[in-house]
């Protein structure tokens, strides 16, 4: 995680932070373009909401994630072993089942957004620019038809990477409470693991995890890693979720790491 | 474990159900192991040799039966124990198991002139084995050939039971080669009748031995009693004894004539004694003497009277005249007669009688001396003979205790004699228990597994080798398969619910 004094650091940010905060507030409702006016109004129903082929275990999964949120929980992150399509297809169920309930401020965050299940969504959203406290910072965010907007997470890791931002916290923390509800596409741990250490603010703002396994592809091995991997960081497990739909995974399969099968894998 | 106990169920031990997921996830091991199975099984069948099969069945008559082996097991049965039943259907089965069937079989065997072209593989070889072969490692040695022929036909030949009828049974050979299964038949069935013929009559001589064993040991225990002689001693003395008998009668019936003899005797003497003592006076005597003078005159007359009337066939006159001068006559004697009257006439016959008697006296009593001594004479015969039969018939009683002491031990002689009479002759007769069908069933070629048991076979080791190779694929598989694996897998983790899915 690093060393004392680095902790020591971020705790005085924090404190001097705070203050800056408010005053940042302050200036960023006037640079921040409009997302979403409260007093906006009504949107369009959701058509995804609809597509659902298995609502009964969208209502299910909905309502446990609602009474978190109810609870205080406002920050999901969605992970799985490898199988992107899967955890978009959750978070996008997800986003639609709170987007029916309620009229809240959805946002996702997704390292995959040009690619599987979001892609069509994203080319179809408006996107916009977001400038971080007037710091030059923007980050482009996809908003489709106000009822969630999306955001690249390589971009933002990009952004805290090359030190574009003097609190990455700060910086992590502004994007998110944007929102009233933030579903987090988890990228594949490797990725996390081969640069923890950019990956590492974000994973502080997960509030609960949802581990996706896939029916005959899922191993309990992985999934134990993930499992111990965020339990590690204090992030509380909220469950797993179950995919027993038949993927054509292409990620594992162009996963150089997935793709290694035992011979005898073939009985 | 985890996963073990997934494959585990409460009631049905085993999931059925998530076996046969199991299988439907691993389509390949279903397929291959099944027809690796099947293909194993197949080549099983068609490696194995063609089995040459004869056969002929035999009937054991035992006493039940009522065949000639009857007599046999009523001798059986008179020796007791374990043989007065039989053979044992385990007995017959193992009959050509045994080694001295077996050896005299191999001997047999051995001497046989088409001993070269029979072939001696065993069932399950593959290698074909002729005598030259099989006797490879004996060299010159007889005894060694023999041995080993012993042992390797042993498992050509074999003894089975009549499934339906009792006391049938059915010699088996079977061999890899026709012409060796029909050879060996023959012989086998030739070999069983002279074995059992054989074993039979050295029963029987086991049996004489142990019976005449028997009859020794018993007439040692009657202490060298003569039992002859001794009937013959009881027989004379019997005969004696009647003897004896019939004279005690015959002294006892005269002994009683004699005592009423002399008891008359004695009666008459004493009378006679008595009557001749008596006198009457003499004017009895003179009414007697005229009275007797009287009588006499009128049975003179009477008996002229009726002279005259026999001798004249026509009474005249004269003869008239004659006649009533004479039953005048006659009339007054009679006339006379009563005036002397009765007493006359008894005191006559008193008289008569005195003078009788005192005759007679002298005679009666020498005739009463003589019986009496007559009949002490025939009294003491009879004691004597009395005492002779008292001694004869304590003899008579002492051989009749002897006898019922030695009875039991001479019944048991007598009946074990009677037995090793019997025995002897059955011995000179036997014949064998065995009887063979003359006719013989075809021969039977086959393999030793059939069809049907290669394909349970299969069958089964494929559900075997499938249910072990799907439990190792399953145990090392740590892919999780559905929800509720997922739930036993992580247990104590919230299963949330299914990922929702997008038409």
């Amino acid at each position: 995680m690093g060393s004392e004094k680095e902790w020591n650091d971020i705790h005085e940010l924090d404190e001097s932070s705070e203050m800056m905060e408010a005053q940042a507030k302050q200036e960023s409702d006037k640079s921040l373009k409009l997302v979403g006016d409260p007093s906006r109004k009504k949107k369009k129903s959701n058509k995804y909401f609809y597509k659902v082929a298995n609502h009964h275990e969208l209502f299910k999964i909905g309502r446990s994630f609602h009474t978190d949120y109810v609870n205080g929980v406002s920050s999901f992150a969605i992970a799985s072993t490898g199988y992107q399509t899967s955890q978009q297809k959750t978070i996008l169920g997800l986003a639609s089942f709170f987007d029916h309930k309620e009229d809240l401020r959805i946002g996702i965050i997704s390292d995959n957004l040009y690619d599987c299940v979001f892609k069509n969504i994203v080319k179809t959203s408006d996107t916009f620019e977001y400038e971080y406290d007037d710091s030059g910072v923007k980050i482009e965010i996809h908003n489709f038809h106000d009822h969630f907007e999306f955001i690249d997470f390589n971009k933002l890791i990009r952004i805290t990477n090359r030190k574009k931002v003097d609190s990455v916290e700060d910086f992590i923390e502004q994007i998110v409470d944007q929102y009233d509800i933030v579903f987090w596409d988890v990228p594949e741990l490797f990725k996390i693991e081969n640069d923890s250490e950019a990956y590492f603010p974000y994973i502080m703002k997960y509030e609960s995890i949802s581990i996706i396994v896939t029916q005959k592809l899922s191993k309990k091995a992985d999934i134990d890693e993930i499992k111990q991997f965020f339990i590690g960081y204090g992030i509380n497990l909220k469950g797993l979720l179950f995919d027993e739909h038949t993927h054509q995974n292409k990620e594992a399969e162009n996963n150089p790491i997935k793709s290694k099968k035992p011979w005898w894998r073939i009985f | 474990m985890k996963k073990l106990g997934i494959l585990l169920d409460e009631t049905t031990i085993i999931n059925f159900p998530h076996l046969w997921k199991l299988l439907r996830r691993y389509g390949f091991l279903a397929i291959i192991v099944p027809l690796i199975a099947i293909g194993y099984g197949g080549k099983q069948y068609i490696e194995q040799n063609n089995i040459f099969m004869l056969q002929k069945s035999f009937v054991y008559s035992s006493a039940d039966a009522g065949g000639g082996g009857g007599a046999m097991a009523i001798m059986a049965r008179m020796g007791g124990g374990d043989e007065g039943e039989g053979m044992s259907p385990g007995e017959v089965t193992s009959l050509v198991q045994n080694l001295d069937f077996l050896q005299s079989f191999a001997e047999k065997l051995y001497v046989h002139p088409q001993l070269n072209r029979m072939i001696f593989t065993g069932l399950n070889g593959k290698e074909v084995v002729t005598s030259r072969i099989l006797f490879s490692s004996c060299g010159e040695s007889k005894e060694c050939k023999i041995k080993v022929l012993r042992n390797t036909v042993a498992g050509f030949i074999s003894i089975k039971m009549d499934p339906a009828l009792s006391k049938k049974y059915w010699v088996e050979v079977k061999t890899l080669d026709s012409f060796t299964t029909r050879e060996l038949i023959s012989l086998v069935v030739e070999e069983i009748v002279r074995t059992r013929r054989v074993t039979q009559k050295r029963k029987m001589n086991e049996q004489i031995k142990v019976t005449e064993g028997l009859i020794e040991k018993k007439r040692k225990e009657l202490n060298g009693i003569d039992v002859y002689a001794l009937k013959q001693k009881k027989k004379e003395l019997e005969d004696e004894l009647d003897q004896i008998t019939n004279k005690m009668n015959s002294y006892g019936r005269e002994y009683q004539n004699k005592n009423i003899q002399l008891s008359y005797m004695e009666s008459k003497l004493k009378k006679t004694k008595e009557t001749a003592e008596k006198d009457i006076n003499i004017s009895e005597k003179d009414k007697i003497t005229k009275r007797v003078l009287i009588q006499s005159r009128i049975e003179k007359v009477r008996k002229d009277i009726d002279a005259i009337k026999i001798l004249s066939d026509q009474i005249g006159e004269k003869d008239k005249a004659i006649l009533a001068q004479l039953e005048k006559k006659k009339r007054q004697l009679e006339t006379e007669l009563k005036k002397i009257g009765l007493g006359a006439r008894s005191a006559g016959y008193t008289m008569e009688f005195l003078d009788q008697k005192d005759k007679e006296k002298e005679v009666t009593e020498f005739d009463y001396q003589v019986l009496s001594k007559q009949v002490i004479k025939i009294n003491r015969e009879y004691k004597k003979y009395e005492a002779m039969k008292k001694e004869v018939t304590q003899e008579i009683i002492k051989i009749n205790n002897t006898f019922e002491q030695i009875a039991p031990i001479l019944e048991s002689i007598k009946l074990l004699e009677a037995k090793a009479a019997q025995l002897r002759l059955v011995e000179t007769t036997v014949v064998s228990d065995l009887i063979f069908d003359i006719e013989m069933g075809g021969m039977r070629v086959y393999k030793k597994a059939s069809v049907v048991k290669i394909v349970l076979f299969s069958i089964t080791l494929s559900l075997f080798l499938l249910f072990l190779g799907i439990l190792l694929r399953y145990l090392i598989d740590d892919r999780i398969l559905d929800e509720a694996e997922l739930e036993k897998t992580f247990d104590g983790i919230t299963i949330i619910g299914s990922t929702p899915d997008f038409d």
